[in-house]
C-alpha cells in the first residue's frame, strides 16, 4: 500500500491498518528484543573471557612491580610514584580482607557466604534457663548478599588495579610521565568530575535501594513469616511455593483475592490518572478562557490545597465522610437521608468515594500542568483553525487535545505508575477497608497491591508474601511501561528533547 | 603564531556513522581559513575537533606541532565564537569578557585593561554594565567576539557566527570581521554555510561535502577552477548553469557541441585535455550566469532558449531560460544596457539566444563529476 | 444616510460543505455575545462552587481547632461553628507537660531542614552529571534507575529498618535514621531537574571550557547560577515531604514516642488513640503544621509551577 492509498482511508480504516501493521511488526520487535538480550549475554561473557586473557597476558609480560600488584593491590602504583591511587587500592584490599577473613568467625564475610545456601542450621534453643542464640537467617541472607556485592566490587577493583599497572608501564615505555596524585585530584574536578558527583548518590542507592530490593526478591523464595522470625526461629529456601500461595485459586491460597485487588488497583489507577487528567484540563481551560476575570485568584485557591500535608487534609476529609462525620450528620439534619450513607463501609461506596476525593486532590495539580502547556500551544494554530472555520469544540478536539496528549504522554505514564503505587491516598482515607470474609489475607475492598503489601509487612509480618507481591507489582508496572514505551511516541523520544 | 595540521583525521559517531573521512589539511600561521559546505557536511564537527569539544576517532590534529588529541579544550589556547553566542546570561558583559582572564588568575588591573581594550575595538564600551539579555543580536555578537579576543588565542575558531543575524547586519559584521582580522592577526578557522562569507573572508577556503574535502584553495582558485561539479555549483551566485553536451576530438583539437552549436576550445584547454589523453565523450558543460551572453536575435553559434521567469533585481535582471534539451539556464542582464523595447520583450514564452566563449566553459565528466581539465 | 455604503460589523465564517464564505447577520452577532456572556456566567458559577469545595475542609478544620475543649469536648460533633470560640486546644498543644507535640514539631523541622540541604545536593549532582556530562555507563545508570523505580517503595521497608537498626538509628535514633533513609536514595529523583538542565544550551558549557574552566568551575560558576528556579523547587519539595511522611516514620520510630514526627503523632491521635477525645487537638495540630508550610509554598509558588510543568512535559 502506498502512502497516498493510506492517506485516503477513513479513520476506522486507518486504525485497522495501523493495528495490522503493529501486529505484523510484533514478532520482529520481540525477535529483536530477544536477539539483543542474547547478544548482551554473549558480549558479557565474551568481555569476561577477554578480561581473563588480558589479566594472564599482563602477568606474563608485566614487570615485577606489576606482578607484585596481583597480590598486593596498589603496589605498582606506589612503586611508580602514584601514591594516592596506590594507597587507595591497598586500603580497599585491606578492608576487604578484614571483612572476608574476620577473626571473629561469626561476623566474617566467608561465614555468611558459607551459610547462604541453608540460611542457617543452628536453631536458637534453651540450655537450662539460658537462651543460646543460633544462626540468624535474616542476617545471613542480608550479609550474604552484601558479601557478594563486596566480592564483585573487589574483583572489579582488582582488575582496574591490574589495568592501571599495564597502562602505566606502556606510558613509561613510550617516554611520557605518569599522572601525579595532584593530577589525579585535579582530574576529579574536571575529566573525572562525574565520578566525584556520582560517588555518594550511587553508594546511597546501592546500599539503601539495590541491596534491599535484591534481599526482598530473595525473601520471596524463603518461608520468612510470622512463624519463622529470627532470631528465635530460622527460615530457609522454599522455591516457588510462595508464588503458588499468592496466585493459586485453592482455599489455602490468595489467588482470588489477589486477582480482585489487582483488578481494583488497575481500575483505580485508570480513574485516578485519566479522570483527573481530563477534569484538570477542563478546569484549566475554564480559568484560562478569555473574559474570565481573577484568573490568579482561582488558581491560587486550588493550588493552596497542594501545600497542606496530606495526612492533615486526607485524615480530616476521611473523618468528614465517616458515618458520624459532618456530611452524614448534615444530610440527616436537613432530612435528605434517613440513615448515614455508608461511605467507608460498603465496598462500592468506598471505592466511589475514594476516586471522588482523589479528584479533589488531583485537579489542582493537573490544572497547573495543563495551564503551563496550554500557554505553550502556538497561538497561530488557533488563528489558522479559526480562519478555516473551526468551532471552539473542534479546536479543542483537533488542536488542544492532541497537543496535550502528545506532550504529556510521558507524564501520563509516570502518573499511571505512580497511582498504582499511590499509598497515601488509600491508606489515609480508608486504610483499605471495608474488609470481608470473602477476601483473604486481611485485604480490604479498597486495598491496592501496595497497601496490601504494607499490611502484610506491618500487621501480619508475612514478609515472604509481601516480597512476592512486590515482585508482582514490579512485573505489572514493567509490562505497562514496556507496552506504553512502544506505543506512545513522545515516551519513546523522551531523550530527543535534548 | 600557530599552525594547525590535520593528518588522516576521522570522526565516527557511536561506532557506526563515519562523518569525517580521512581529513588532511595544513593551516598556516596567521591564515584565515574557511570551512564551507551545506548543512551536514561535518564542517562544524571538524572544527569542534580542533577545539577539543569532540573526540578524534582516528588520526592526529596538531596545533604548532603539538599533538592535541588528548589535550583538554582549556589547555589548547584557542578561543571560539559560537553560533548562538553562548554568552553567560547571569553576568554582565564586563564579566563575560573578563571570565577567561579571571580563570587564569590575572590581576584585576590587567583584566580591566584588556576588557576595556577589547570593548573599545568592538565599540561595546557603553554596554559593559549590561546583562546579555539587554543587548541586541549584533551587540551580542560583538560581545562574543570580544570574549574571544581578550584571550589573545593562538587559534581563533568561529562557528557560523553570523547566521543568527539579519541580512543587513550580517553584511556589516562581515566587513567588521575583516577589519578585526587585520588587528588581531592570528590564525582563524571560520565555519559557514554561506559561500559569500567564505569568498569574502577566507585566505583559503575548504569546500566540504558529506565529510569529504571537495577542494581547498584561494577564493579565486575555487571560483575559477572548480575541481568538480559540487564546488562549481556551490560557489557563485546565482548558481553555475549546467548543460548536457558532447566533447568532440578531431585530430589534436577539441570542441564542445550542444544543441547544434559547436564551440572550439582554446589552446590551453586543448593542451590540458590532450595531456590527459581524453577522447570524445559526453560531458556536463558548466557556464556561470555572468559569463553567459544574451542575444535578442539569432546569430551564428547561438543557442535558442525560451524565457521562463524574469526577476528584477534592480541593477540587473535574472533571466531563467529553458533550452530545447530542457536544461535550465540563468543569466544576468545589466538593466542599464537595455532599451525599453528590449525590456518589453523579456516576458514569459519569448525567445532569447545565448552564447559563450570557450575560456569560460567548465567541462565535467557526468559520471565522476570531476573537472576534465583541473580535476 | 445611505446605508448601502456602510459596512456592517460581521464575523466571517466558512461553510465547510459549500466551501463558500458567508456573512453572519448582525442579529446572529448579538446572540453570539449573549452566548459568550451565558457561558462565562456558567464558568463563574462552577469556579465559585469549586472554590467552596476546595476550601471548605480547611475552613472547617480551622473552626474545629478553635472549639472550646472545656465546654464542648474534643470529639467530633454534628455542627460546624463552635458554640464557644477558644484557644484551649492550642494552649494544650503548647504545654510540653500534656504531650510531645512541640518535640514532634521540632523533630520534623530538623528532618526537613537536613533533607532540604542534603537531598538538593544529591539531586543536583545526579541531574547535572546525567544532563551535562558524557561518560561511559551514563545510559546504564539511567536505565537502572528506571527499573528500580518500578519496585514499590515499601517492599524494602523491613530491610531498611534492619539496616538502620544495625546502625543504631531506630527508635531513639529515629531522626538521623529517617534523614539517612530520605536522603540516601534521593538521587533517583533527578528527572525534573535534569529536564531543566537539558534546556540550557550546551554551548554555554563548551564556551566556558574553552575559556579555561574545569568542569567543576563550569558547574559552580555557569550552571548553578542559572538553575535558581529548579534549586528552589528541589529545596521546597525536599522540605515539604518529611511533614507528610507517616509510613516510614512510624515504622522507624515505633514505640519511642518522643521521636515521632508530627505526622505519626497526630495520626495516632486520630486513629489509634481515642479520637473522640483528641479530634479537635488533631485539628489544631494540623493547622499549626499546615499554616507555615502553606505560607512558604504560596511564596515560592512560581518555582513550584515551573518545576511541575517542566517535569510533566519532559517526563
Amino acid at each position: 500500500m502506498t502512502d497516498l492509498d493510506y492517506l485516503k482511508l477513513s479513520k476506522p480504516q486507518k486504525m485497522l491498518v495501523d493495528l495490522r501493521r503493529f501486529l505484523a511488526a510484533l514478532p520482529g520487535h520481540i525477535g529483536n528484543g530477544l536477539k539483543n538480550l542474547v547478544m548482551f549475554i554473549v558480549n558479557f561473557f565474551k568481555g569476561i573471557g577477554l578480561a581473563i586473557v588480558d589479566v594472564i597476558q599482563t602477568f606474563i609480560h608485566g614487570d615485577w612491580k606489576t606482578k607484585v600488584s596481583y597480590f598486593v593491590m596498589g603496589f605498582g602504583s606506589c612503586a611508580r610514584g602514584q601514591w594516592g591511587r596506590g594507597i587507595l587500592f591497598f586500603v580497599f584490599q585491606t578492608l576487604f580482607n578484614f571483612y572476608m577473613f574476620n577473626p571473629n568467625a561469626s561476623q566474617s564475610g566467608l561465614y555468611y557466604l558459607g551459610k547462604l545456601s541453608t540460611l542457617g542450621t543452628i536453631e536458637t534453643h534453651k540450655e537450662g534457663r539460658r537462651t543460646v542464640y543460633g544462626d540468624n537467617s535474616f542476617f545471613i541472607l542480608l550479609y550474604g548478599v552484601l558479601t557478594i556485592f563486596f566480592i564483585i566490587a573487589f574483583i572489579y577493583t582488582w582488575y582496574t588495579n591490574i589495568q592501571q599497572n599495564k597502562i602505566s608501564e606502556q606510558i613509561l615505555k613510550s617516554g611520557h610521565k605518569l599522572k601525579s596524585t595532584k593530577d589525579d585530584l585535579q582530574s576529579l574536578m574536571d575529566e573525572q568530575f562525574h565520578k566525584t558527583l556520582l560517588a555518594l548518590p550511587v553508594l546511597g542507592v546501592t546500599v539503601f535501594t539495590i541491596l534491599p530490593i535484591i534481599f526482598m526478591i530473595l525473601v520471596a523464595f524463603t518461608n520468612f513469616d510470622m512463624t519463622h522470625q529470627p532470631p528465635g526461629k530460622l527460615f530457609t529456601w522454599v522455591g516457588w511455593s510462595n508464588f503458588h500461595e499468592l496466585l493459586a485459586s485453592d482455599t489455602a491460597s490468595h489467588g482470588n483475592t489477589f486477582r480482585q485487588v489487582l483488578l481494583w488497583t488497575l481500575i483505580w489507577a485508570f480513574f485516578a490518572t485519566f479522570l483527573n487528567y481530563f477534569l484538570g484540563m477542563l478546569v484549566a481551560i475554564m480559568i484560562n478562557k478569555k473574559g474570565i476575570k481573577l484568573k490568579k485568584m482561582w488558581r491560587t485557591i486550588l493550588v493552596m490545597t497542594i501545600a497542606i500535608p496530606q495526612f492533615v487534609s486526607l485524615l480530616y476529609v476521611s473523618k468528614m465522610f465517616a458515618a458520624d462525620g459532618l456530611i452524614n450528620t448534615y444530610l440527616m439534619k436537613w432530612g435528605w437521608i434517613s440513615a448515614p450513607i455508608p461511605f467507608w463501609t460498603q465496598p462500592g461506596w468506598a471505592r466511589f468515594t475514594i476516586i471522588l476525593i482523589n479528584v479533589w486532590i488531583g485537579i489542582p495539580y493537573l490544572m497547573l500542568i495543563a495551564t503551563g502547556i496550554l500557554m505553550n500551544i502556538p497561538a497561530d494554530l488557533y488563528e489558522s483553525a479559526r480562519i478555516d472555520g473551526a468551532s471552539a469544540f473542534q479546536m479543542y478536539q483537533k488542536i488542544t487535545l492532541p497537543y496535550m496528549l502528545f506532550v504529556t504522554g510521558p507524564y501520563l505514564l509516570t502518573s499511571f505508575t505512580g497511582n498504582i503505587n499511590n499509598f497515601n491516598v488509600i491508606f489515609l482515607l480508608s486504610g483499605g477497608k471495608p474488609q470481608s470474609m470473602e477476601l483473604t489475607g486481611n485485604a480490604g475492598y479498597t486495598d491496592l497491591l501496595i497497601t496490601w503489601l504494607y499490611k502484610m509487612t506491618v500487621n501480619d509480618t508475612n514478609y515472604k508474601l509481601a516480597a512476592v507481591m512486590g515482585i508482582l507489582v514490579f512485573l505489572v508496572l514493567a509490562i505497562i511501561n514496556l507496552v506504553a514505551y512502544n506505543l506512545i511516541p513522545s515516551v519513546k523520544n523522551e531523550e530527543d528533547f535534548q | 603564531m600557530a599552525s594547525v595540521t590535520f593528518e588522516h583525521v576521522k570522526k565516527v559517531y557511536d561506532n557506526k556513522v563515519e562523518v569525517v573521512h580521512d581529513f588532511n589539511l595544513e593551516i598556516k600561521d596567521k591564515e584565515f581559513i574557511v570551512f564551507v559546505g551545506p548543512s551536514g557536511c561535518a564542517k562544524s564537527t571538524t572544527m569542534r575537533m580542533v577545539a577539543g569539544l569532540e573526540d578524534i576517532t582516528d588520526g592526529i590534529i596538531k596545533i604548532n606541532d603539538r599533538v592535541v588529541n588528548d589535550v583538554e579544550p582549556k589547555d589548547r589556547d584557542i578561543a571560539m565564537v559560537f553560533q548562538n553566542y553562548a554568552l553567560y546570561p547571569h553576568i554582565t558583559v564586563y564579566e563575560n569578557l573578563a571570565f577567561s582572564l579571571r580563570l587564569r588568575k590575572m590581576k584585576n588591573e590587567e583584566v580591566h585593561k584588556k576588557v576595556c581594550e577589547a570593548a573599545e575595538i568592538l565599540g561595546i564600551t557603553e554596554y559593559l554594565g549590561r546583562k546579555p539579555k539587554a543587548l541586541s543580536g549584533g551587540q551580542r555578537q560583538r560581545v562574543a567576539i570580544g570574549r574571544a579576543i581578550v584571550r589573545d588565542p593562538q587559534v581563533f575558531l568561529m562557528d557560523e557566527p553570523l547566521s543568527n543575524l539579519d541580512a543587513k547586519l550580517r553584511n556589516q559584521m562581515r566587513s567588521e570581521i575583516i577589519l578585526l582580522r587585520k588587528r588581531v592577526n592570528t590564525t582563524f578557522i571560520y565555519v559557514t554555510h554561506d559561500q559569500t562569507e567564505a569568498m569574502t573572508l577566507g585566505d583559503r577556503i575548504v569546500v566540504m561535502k558529506d565529510g569529504w574535502i571537495m577542494q581547498v584553495g584561494t577564493p579565486q582558485e575555487v571560483f575559477d577552477t572548480p575541481h568538480n561539479l559540487f564546488v562549481a555549483g556551490f560557489i557563485g551566485s546565482p548558481q553555475m548553469n549546467f548543460l548536457k553536451a558532447k566533447l568532440e576530438k578531431e585530430g589534436s583539437t577539441y570542441s564542445v557541441s550542444l544543441l547544434g552549436v559547436k564551440i572550439p576550445l582554446n589552446a590551453d584547454q586543448n593542451d590540458a585535455l590532450a595531456k590527459k589523453g581524453i577522447g570524445s565523450q559526453d560531458i556536463t558543460l558548466g557556464v556561470r550566469p555572468e559569463h553567459t551572453t544574451a542575444l535578442f536575435d539569432n546569430q551564428s553559434n547561438s543557442i535558442e532558449c525560451t524565457i521562463l521567469v524574469n526577476e528584477m533585481m534592480g541593477s540587473e535582471l535574472h533571466l531563467h531560460l529553458k533550452t530545447k534539451n530542457d536544461d535550465n539556464i540563468i543569466l544576468r542582464l545589466p538593466t542599464i544596457d537595455l532599451t525599453k523595447e528590449q525590456r518589453a520583450q523579456l516576458t514569459y514564452g519569448n525567445k532569447m539566444y545565448i552564447t559563450f566563449q570557450a575560456k569560460v566553459m567548465h567541462l565535467f565528466d557526468p559520471k565522476t563529476e570531476k573537472n576534465l581539465i583541473y580535476g | 444616510m445611505n446605508t448601502k455604503n456602510e459596512i456592517p460589523e460581521v464575523d466571517i465564517v466558512v461553510d465547510e460543505k459549500a466551501g463558500v464564505i458567508r456573512e453572519i447577520k448582525p442579529e446572529k452577532l448579538a446572540s453570539k455575545k449573549a452566548n459568550e456572556r451565558r457561558s462565562n456566567t456558567i464558568i463563574y458559577v462552577i469556579l465559585v462552587l469549586m472554590s467552596i469545595i476546595w476550601l471548605a475542609p480547611f475552613v472547617f478544620l480551622v473552626f474545629q481547632s478553635f472549639r472550646s475543649y472545656a465546654l464542648e469536648g474534643g470529639g467530633m460533633v454534628d455542627y460546624l461553628l463552635p458554640k464557644t470560640w477558644s484557644l484551649d486546644n492550642y494552649r494544650w498543644l503548647f504545654n510540653p507537660e500534656n504531650s510531645n507535640f512541640l518535640r514532634w514539631y521540632g523533630n520534623t523541622f530538623i528532618i526537613a531542614l537536613f533533607c532540604s540541604v542534603i537531598q538538593t545536593m544529591m539531586i543536583l549532582s545526579v541531574s547535572y552529571t546525567l544532563s551535562r556530562l558524557r561518560f561511559k555507563g551514563r545510559k546504564f545508570i539511567m536505565n537502572t534507575v528506571l527499573v528500580l523505580g518500578l519496585f514499590p517503595g515499601f517492599l524494602t521497608m523491613i530491610t531498611l529498618y534492619f539496616l538502620l537498626k544495625q546502625l543504631g538509628l531506630t527508635q531513639t535514633g529515629a531522626i538521623p535514621g529517617l534523614i539517612l533513609i530520605y536522603c540516601a536514595s534521593s538521587g533517583m529523583g533527578y528527572y525534573i531537574s535534569k529536564g531543566f538542565f537539558d534546556t540550557l544550551p550546551k554551548s554555554l558549557d563548551e564556551s566556558a571550557r574553552i575559556d579555561g574552566a574545569t568542569r567543576f568551575q563550569v558547574f559552580l560558576k555557569i550552571i548553578m547560577p542559572l538553575t535558581k528556579p529548579i534549586v528552589i523547587y528541589t529545596i521546597l519539595m525536599a522540605f515539604m515531604a518529611p511533614w507528610g511522611d507517616y509510613v516510614f516514620a512510624s515504622y522507624v520510630a515505633f514505640g519511642s514516642e518522643p521521636n515521632y514526627n508530627v505526622a505519626v503523632g497526630l495520626y495516632r491521635w486520630v486513629n489509634v488513640a481515642d479520637y473522640q477525645g483528641y479530634f479537635t487537638r488533631f485539628c489544631a495540630g494540623g493547622v499549626l503544621v499546615a499554616v507555615p508550610i502553606t505560607i512558604l509554598f504560596m511564596c515560592l509558588q512560581k518555582y513550584y509551577v515551573e518545576g511541575v510543568t517542566g517535569g510533566a512535559v519532559k517526563g
